[in-house]
């Protein structure tokens, strides 16, 4: 490594404590910078790391310690295997459901909530029970969970003509035209939900490795060539009310609207839910004060001691019948080389790629990501309100930049004082590298500058309010499932295993960005892992 | 001329009583004992009156624009000082302060007045009737204003809007004068703009009077608030009525002094009924002390920890000697634990096991409150039960929100408590309704008090287990977090009756 390499280097790698330090300048209050770690990232993409000075040997190296690494190392404990190790470039594990924290309690930085499980995906209900969400089952075999994990009431509000209402379609003032869509456009989903291929598997459900792969089901196939907002048009459903609201649900589970995803996505969202519970409704969800923060530590219990934050993966490479995995490690700032039978690269397609060099091949086709940014507040009382519904969990502001916040107090038991609330904006544009490029920018007071702007409208004294705040960048935030995505060969191809050596495992290989999905993957990887070892 | 400046002498005695009498009785009205308040307003208005015409000599020239000008003035004051008393009560510490100051204000500008008039009207009558006819046209004014305020003003148009209206004809007065000798003034123009736009800014107020009205929550109680206290969780006020003391929780009424004997006997001999021998007691909610009371008359009590989320409330109850006597200083028992927790947080912390808890918690009306009524409340509960455990709870109206009442029962039922409803009158509530729960099964038969009780002995219990029909029980939701039934079936229950 030649010298200016290394300063560049350095200057990478301080820029961390930097970026995390407490920043005070305009706004009153301190704020914390947080969310994926690019200054090291980007060190990564600039090729500018050493080569490595010791080399360790294990049976499984996981690489990424997010939802989907996380639950492959679970799979491999709970299958008896010890010799693993996961490996992240953050200091934590979770990925972007990592949570944070601060004196008035625990906040999430990124995902927040987990939809009712369907109780046929078995593994997922065997997580549920495991961290003491899932208690037992009623009389005719449905999930009864605990009632402070369920989402308490109220669940939603949406600011609308000046007032909250509850629920976040709209309601106020349909005309009878409008109204009529909706009742179309529900019965449009309510046809896929039902719909099966000939061997009764589902054309839309969660995981999507369970759905139907036959290709004569009449729909899907040119569902995922169109965009959801051409389908839409092409059913007729144009009415402004509709269509707000479908872009408000397509922006918050894929970071981008109708216009970008597909027609599959868009009815994939409303469809693919089976999720049941005794004591709860359908379209209920378990959320917790930390968000899916509370799913990474019941996953992160089999981890515990395995997993190394602040390894920077740089190069994955096939050696004489082993898997040679490079790290950077920051703190300490040498490479360090494992040496391992299998490996299970839990990454994003767009990192998987560059780590894998000429090993890729077809599996560096980059998909399309949504920034995010996630901005946290603490309150230290309840702000004054615009009038309508009371505050609940999930508050929308009809036709605004943001998707609104999440009260992350709402499922806390004990009266407090005032609430973190936790702001959601996904930077979706047709061009996301750009809106990549121009997040990098702005500074943590410039996010909460602007949350506050959405945010000041409907709780006039909110400025008054706040005593700290966090924001979380998420450049590459989610995948994009635009047409072709979920029904591409890039897709498929990027799954596969290398010599049965190296597994894939992480939500972008659904093509869609859910708990589910990651969680599946790990699962997948780690029986694909634990097979190998057998044979082997 | 001097028929008008007689006049003026005649409408400006009147609004200067009137200023007197109406700080009178916001006085009294807000901070109680009437007599003590109405003499020292009385006092520093006539002292004020005093200074006022001791300053009016160091008024030299432009005697009439001076008069003019402090017309605006007094009309102003006065007119606004009842409104800013009303809404600054509560939110500033030092209300005698505030509440003397305009006094003081008012009364030194009304005091300049007289003595000004006189000197204007020096030169135009002799001085032995304009002596006597100024304090002739002074006296009956005054009068006048005694006689109509209470008769009139007050029941017709109420506090605010006599205040409002006294404004504007103070004001209308300086105008006419300022219309009629607009020669002898200086500044004509600024003076009429002046005065239009005061006019104008207390006739708004007139017409708005009832929305400035919902903003001063003082008069929306009956009696006369004795204290006040915005705290994080609740607004806490006390009223001094007739017939005793009334705590209002956020605008809610939780008791008076006349009746609560009723509601806290109710709440807590009955659990001990079934367990005579109860030593170790949990009170949540009710930091106002009095279920406390009843707790300690049962000598076997070793002891009781009493947990509410306001230390406002218990602070109020323990420390002030007034208001702790309405538990009889229970509050201050050395076998008493006050400590200011949230319920859940409490229970879910502690470890130790109780004979008897009482759950004194306000009604369900938001969601907040609907949480400490729901199966993972009482789940979490019954973790610091054993088997011979009681717990009463208050319930609502059975009568008046029977679906709301029966959902708590119906909740309780779900998780697995033996649930015996019962119910008895409280004057200022109407039906009430309680419950008394075990993990075991309740014995019909009970065990006599060996206390003093006015209400609630074995008779009137068992009285109160007994349901009519129109308060019998319904089938309902149970109430959980995710579902807030119980809030809901209040809300609507309540809202039929115009709560």
């Amino acid at each position: 490594m030649n010298r200016r390499r290394s300063l560049k280097l350095i200057a990478a790698a301080t820029a961390v404590p930097f970026m995390r330090c407490t920043t005070r300048e305009k706004l009153p209050f301190p704020i914390t910078m947080n969310g994926a770690n690019a200054a090291i990232g980007h060190a990564l993409r600039d090729g500018m790391l050493p080569a490595p000075s010791a080399t360790t040997e294990r049976s499984v190296v996981i690489v990424g310690a997010g939802i989907a690494g996380l639950s492959a190392a679970r799979a491999l404990a709970k299958a008896g295997l010890t010799d693993f190790i996961l490996l992240d470039l953050e200091s934590g594990p979770g990925g972007n459901s990592r949570a944070g924290s601060c004196r008035q309690g625990d906040f999430p930085l990124g995902a927040h909530y987990l939809p009712l499980p369907d109780p046929a995906d078995t593994d997922l209900m065997d997580l549920m029970r495991e961290c003491g969400a899932c208690v037992g089952e009623d009389e005719n075999g449905i999930p009864i969970y605990r009632d402070d994990y369920l989402c308490s009431h109220p669940q939603e509000r949406l600011f609308h003509q000046g007032a909250w209402r509850s629920g976040v379609r709209p309601r106020a003032g349909l005309t009878a035209e409008e109204a009529a869509q909706f009742a179309r456009f529900d019965a449009h989903v309510a046809r896929c939900a039902q719909a099966r291929d000939a061997r009764g598997k589902w054309v839309f459900t969660v995981p999507m490795a369970d759905m139907s792969q036959a290709v004569d089901v009449a729909d899907r196939l040119d569902l995922d060539d169109i965009t959801f907002a051409e389908w839409l048009d092409r059913e007729g459903l144009t009415c402004a009310p509709l269509r707000w609201y479908l872009d408000y649900c397509c922006l918050d589970d894929y970071g981008a609207d109708a216009g970008l995803v597909s027609a599959f996505a868009g009815l994939h969202y409303f469809a693919s839910r089976r999720g049941v519970a005794a004591n709860a409704e359908h379209g209920d969800l378990l959320t917790w004060p930390d968000g899916n923060g509370f799913l990474v530590k019941a996953l992160n219990r089999h981890a515990e001691g395995r997993m190394h934050g602040g390894q920077l993966v740089h190069a994955v490479r096939l050696t004489g019948g082993n898997v040679a995995v490079d790290v950077y490690d920051v703190v300490q700032q040498r490479s360090h080389r494992f040496l391992a039978d299998q490996v299970i690269m839990a990454v994003p397609r767009f990192i998987a790629g560059r780590l894998l060099g000429p090993l890729a091949d077809g599996r560096d086709v980059q998909p399309h990501y949504a920034p995010w940014v996630v901005v946290n507040l603490a309150l230290d009382a309840y702000p004054e309100e615009r009038g309508g519904e009371p505050m609940a969990w999930d508050n929308v502001i009809h036709r605004s930049r943001g998707l609104g916040y999440v009260n992350s107090s709402h499922q806390v038991l004990d009266r407090v004082r005032g609430p973190i609330i936790t702001h959601y904006r996904a930077l979706a544009t047709n061009d996301p590298a750009a809106a990549r490029r121009a997040a990098s920018e702005r500074s943590a007071e410039d996010w909460v500058t602007d949350a506050l702007d959405e945010l000041r409208v409907l709780h006039p004294d909110i400025d008054e309010r706040i005593v700290e705040g966090s924001v979380a960048l998420w450049g590459h935030g989610m995948v994009i499932p635009v047409p072709g995505e979920i029904s591409g060969e890039d897709r498929r191809r990027s799954a596969e295993p290398i010599e049965d050596r190296i597994h894939f495992a992480h939500s972008d290989l659904s093509g869609i960005s859910i708990f589910e999905e990651a969680f599946h993957h790990g699962n997948r990887a780690a029986r694909e892992v634990l097979e190998q070892l057998k044979s082997g | 001329m001097r028929t008008l400046l007689f006049l003026t002498v005649f409408v400006i005695a009147t609004c200067g009583l009137v200023y007197e009498l109406i700080a009178g009785t916001v006085a009294s009205y807000l901070l109680g004992d009437s007599v003590t308040q109405f003499s020292l307003v009385i006092g520093v208005y006539l002292f004020a009156m005093g200074m006022g015409s001791l300053l009016s000599k160091y008024l030299e020239r432009d005697l009439l624009t001076w008069f003019v000008r402090i017309e605006i003035l007094v009309g102003l004051v006065g007119g606004f000082s009842s409104t800013l008393l009303y809404l600054l009560f509560g939110s500033i510490d030092a209300f005698h302060v505030l509440l003397y100051v305009l006094v003081g204000i008012t009364g030194m500008l009304v005091g300049v007045e007289l003595p000004l008039l006189m000197r204007i009207l020096k030169d135009q009558v002799e001085f032995r009737s304009l002596v006597a006819n100024i304090f002739t046209f002074d006296y009956v004014g005054a009068l006048l204003a005694s006689i109509i305020f209470p008769l009139v003003l007050m029941p017709a148009i109420g506090i605010l809007r006599t205040s409002y209206l006294f404004g504007i004809l103070n004001i209308v007065v300086g105008l006419i004068l300022l219309v009629r000798l607009k020669d002898q003034v200086r500044g004509v123009v600024f003076l009429r703009v002046m005065s239009l736009f005061c006019i104008a800014a207390l006739l708004v107020a007139f017409v708005l009077a009832d929305r400035v009205q919902r903003f001063t929550e003082a008069l929306a109680y009956s009696g006369p608030i004795i204290h006040a206290e915005s705290t994080p969780y609740q607004r806490i006020v006390l009223t001094r009525e007739a017939d005793g003391t009334r705590l209002y929780l956020n605008g809610n009424l939780q008791f008076s002094t006349y009746d609560e004997y009723r509601y806290h006997e109710a709440l807590v001999h009955p659990a001990f009924m079934h367990r005579p021998d109860a030593r170790r007691i949990l009170v949540l909610g009710g930091g106002d002390g009095l279920a406390v009371r009843e707790v300690l008359k049962h000598k076997r009590v070793q002891h009781v920890d009493l947990v509410d989320l306001d230390p406002a409330m218990t602070r109020l109850f323990s420390e002030n000697d007034g208001f702790s006597q309405l538990n009889e200083g229970a509050l201050r028992s050395s076998k008493v634990h006050v400590y200011n927790a949230d319920a859940f947080q409490w229970l879910r912390q502690d470890t130790s096991s109780y004979d008897i808890v009482l759950v004194d918690f306000p009604d369900p009306n938001n969601y907040a409150l609907g949480k400490l009524y729901t199966t993972t409340f009482y789940r979490t509960l019954a973790q610091r039960l054993d088997p011979r455990s009681i717990v009463a709870v208050q319930s609502t109206s059975p009568y008046v929100a029977a679906e709301s009442y029966w959902c708590i029962h119906n909740t309780m039922r779900h998780e697995g408590f033996h649930v015996m409803p019962y119910h008895v009158y409280v004057p200022s509530f109407g039906d009430w309704g309680f419950f008394l729960a075990s993990s075991s099964a309740l014995k019909e038969n009970m065990t006599p008090l060996d206390v003093q009780v006015r209400f609630m002995d074995e008779n009137t219990f068992a009285d109160a287990c007994r349901f009519p029909p129109d308060m019998g029980w319904r089938a309902t939701e149970v109430n959980r977090l995710n579902n807030q039934a119980l809030v809901h079936l209040f809300e609507r229950e309540w809202d039929r009756v115009g709560q």
